[in-house]
């Protein structure tokens, strides 16, 4: 911080004299590393756990099945007792992880878990032909470790995990590469999910079970609800109006919700989505009535007017939110 | 010169640094108010989710209105387009002009896309030519860019423009025959160091222009490691003069480029620790992945799976052991965390949680039943997730 500039702050008697003394030591307080070392000890997590990966992939033949699933299974449990022996206990409000090592060793003993009913699916085929059974198990486990030891990670895992017993993928980078959206099946598969992930954002908040789970349910929840809204309304051709409507009144619940938490987050995601599916209806509905050079104009003119009224209306509720919360 | 007023970017600044100190718990909430009433902000910098919304659709907007103008002036000859690109940076350039003046946007993501559009459009009608040369274009970016970087304080352009001028000087000194070819590394690390000495210079004298000059600083750090490395220096010169060097050829000079390889990057790291920068930290711990990958190009020492295990073992046991010995602030350092309460970071971490430890196949969509099968299930079966 600029010394000069709080010394002249303080002459004008805009700070006190106190407060000038906080800012002139605040050089010599010590600074925090502490995403640098965390950020570190993630890397060589990953890296780790993807060396051990590959050394095990190499040398299967000579380790045999069952020694290496006896290690997993007693890393993971391992881990499990770490968290156990050291976990507060449960409780209904966000609680601080007692230790450094905890988060991770709760992180390792959860992926050492999907690894090992993975496995021995694979290898040994326990569950039969129920695939469903050798990700449910794990996703109820890790639903129970997000809630009972608090972690947000291992809720994110939690809800891939129901995802893709669902038969979908919602991480952020795949979520559109990996699923099929020229499946019905999908598209609805993801429309329910995505209704049962904001109903669980919802009633985090509203009963005050780990509230501070709320953004992470609804995050997933809102990009896949909004993705399948849009696949179903471009796949359904004769009915795309229907689906239209489905998703402009779920973006009206969403914007009013967007606005009543003052996030700025919520609003843009889903003012754009909403931009989206309007524009595929208006470009729809001119290329129907007339598709020469006259209807392009109209396209065009279109996306420039409409790009601007956006930013209008983007610029109105940044103020909007900033006098709410008073920023 | 400047497109805003010196109190307005001053009083930005005040109320920057005092959101510092209401943030570190050295003011009070009732002396930061007193402080924004007293230096009020006249800018309009939005919220950062709704200046991404703007910058989108701004493309979208300019981009339209580009397709809107080709296709009423119809211009299909190469002379045409060129100009049409150039009616269109003028234009951007009037809008950003007019945004600036009437409306006061700062980083307000319309006007940083305008001056991006601006820049896209010169480079396209360029490139449209065909017969480009490089030295020409590279000067042309480095002209428009500083002067957008001076009138609207715009710190990409400051990147870009230092980048561009790094790209001039290097054109022009390699047509001086082979010594300066062998020479340029050399030199260009010395346009480095003199860019970083200056702008270091103009940083502390300059507020308004404060994180322009901390941006262009990053990028002469990493300009002048790369000047320097064996793999930019070898590979480079290798591609530019065709020189049909094999692997293991080797360069003239190669112990020096080999030692600025592994020197430089600790330097930083240790620069950083010693005067608390984290620039220079996290540049330097950056490069230090960089003279690992440098010298994996050329040397296998241990099958890769090794050198990983390797690694994250000795990473995971320096952090630990850091975490461990900072928990006590030492040496001005500690590894608690200062800001607790940055809700962000946590939701950031849970989702690159789900994205990195996730292999799992999308389950392959088979009629039969909810779910389709996917091959490996749970974590992936081989335990690579």
């Amino acid at each position: 911080m600029n010394i000069s500039l709080f010394t002249k702050l303080f002459q004008d008697g805009l700070i006190t004299g106190d407060e000038l003394n906080k800012v002139s030591s605040q050089k010599d307080q010590p600074v925090s590393v502490h995403y640098e070392l965390r950020t570190l000890l993630y890397l060589g997590i990953v890296l780790l756990t993807t060396a051990i990966g590959i050394l095990v992939y190499k040398n299967i033949d000579t380790i045999g099945h069952t020694a290496l699933l006896t290690v997993i299974g007693a890393a993971s449990v391992l881990c499990f007792g770490h968290c156990i022996k050291h976990s507060k206990g449960y409780s209904n409000t966000k609680m601080e992880s007692p230790d450094v090592w905890f988060d991770y060793a709760l992180l390792l003993g959860c992926l050492l878990l999907l690894t090992f009913i993975g496995y021995i699916q694979f290898q040994y085929n326990v569950f039969g032909n129920r695939w469903g059974l050798a990700l449910f198990i794990p996703m109820v486990v890790l639903f129970y470790a997000a809630y009972y030891f608090d972690h947000l990670g291992v809720l994110s895992l939690a809800i891939t995990n129901l995802a893709a017993w669902a038969g979908i993928t919602v991480t952020p980078l795949r979520i559109l590469k990996e699923n099929d959206f020229s499946n019905a099946t999908i598209m609805y598969t993801g429309f329910a999910v995505g209704l049962l992930l904001v109903a669980a954002s919802y009633m985090s908040r509203s009963k005050n079970i780990k509230a501070h789970f709320e953004f992470t349910y609804k995050n997933f929840g809102a990009h896949i609800l909004f993705i399948s809204l849009l696949a179903l309304m471009f796949y359904y051709d004769n009915i795309y109006f229907v689906w239209f409507l489905v998703l402009a009144a779920i973006v009206f619940l969403f914007f009013k919700d967007a606005l009543k938490e003052n996030s700025f987050y919520f609003l843009v995601i889903t003012l754009l989505y909403a931009y989206i599916a309007l524009s595929y209806v208006v470009v729809r509905f001119l290329t129907d009535i007339r598709f020469d050079t006259g209807g392009v104009y109209i396209i065009f003119l279109y996306f420039i007017i409409s790009g601007i009224v956006l930013i209008r209306l983007f610029i109105y509720y940044n103020k909007i939110i900033k006098q709410n919360a008073g920023i | 010169m400047q497109a805003y007023n010196y109190s307005d970017l001053y009083n930005n600044y005040v109320e920057a640094q005092a959101s510092d100190a209401l943030q570190t718990g050295c003011i009070q909430k009732e002396s930061f108010v007193k402080i924004k009433e007293a230096y009020p902000v006249m800018l309009y910098t939005p919220n950062y989710f709704i200046r991404i919304a703007l910058g989108l659709l701004t493309i979208v907007a300019v981009v339209f209105s580009g397709l809107l103008l080709w296709l009423i002036s119809s211009a299909s000859e190469e002379s045409s387009i060129i100009t049409l690109l150039v009616i269109l940076a003028v234009f951007c350039y009037a809008v950003l002009e007019v945004f600036v003046q009437k409306k006061k946007y700062y980083n307000a993501g319309v006007d940083n896309i305008l001056m991006a559009m601006i820049l896209v459009f010169v480079i396209s009608s360029f490139l449209v030519t065909g017969n480009i040369s490089w030295i020409i274009m590279s000067g042309i970016t480095m002209l428009i860019t500083l002067y957008l970087c001076i009138r609207f304080a715009d710190s990409f352009m400051g990147v870009v423009s230092y980048f561009s001028s790094f790209i001039f000087v290097f054109l022009i000194y390699v047509k001086f025959g082979n010594i300066a070819r062998a020479t340029a590394p050399l030199l260009m690390m010395i346009v480095s160091a003199v860019a970083y000495l200056l702008i270091n210079k103009l940083s502390s004298k300059t507020i308004l222009y404060k994180f322009c000059c901390e941006a262009v600083i990053l990028i002469t750090l990493i300009t002048f490691y790369a000047s320097g490395n064996y793999f930019v220096v070898k590979e480079l010169s290798n591609e530019m003069f065709s020189l049909n060097l094999a692997l293991h050829d080797p360069i003239p000079l190669a112990w020096l480029f080999w030692s600025f390889t592994f020197l430089i990057p600790p330097a930083y790291f240790f620069y950083g620790i010693k005067h608390k920068n984290f620039l220079f930290i996290r540049t330097g711990l950056v490069l230090i992945a960089a003279t690992i990958f440098t010298i994996k190009y050329y040397y296998t020492v241990l099958p890769v799976e090794i050198e990983m295990l390797i690694g994250g073992i000795v990473l995971i046991g320096v952090s630990y052991l850091l975490i461990k010995y900072l928990a006590m602030q030492r040496h001005g350092y500690t590894s608690a965390n200062l800001f607790p309460h940055k809700k962000e970071m946590l939701n950031l971490e849970a989702l690159i949680i789900a994205e990195t430890f996730n292999e799992q196949p999308a389950a392959a969509p088979q009629n039969t039943g909810l779910y389709g099968g996917g091959s490996g299930g749970g974590g992936g079966a081989t335990g690579e997730f």
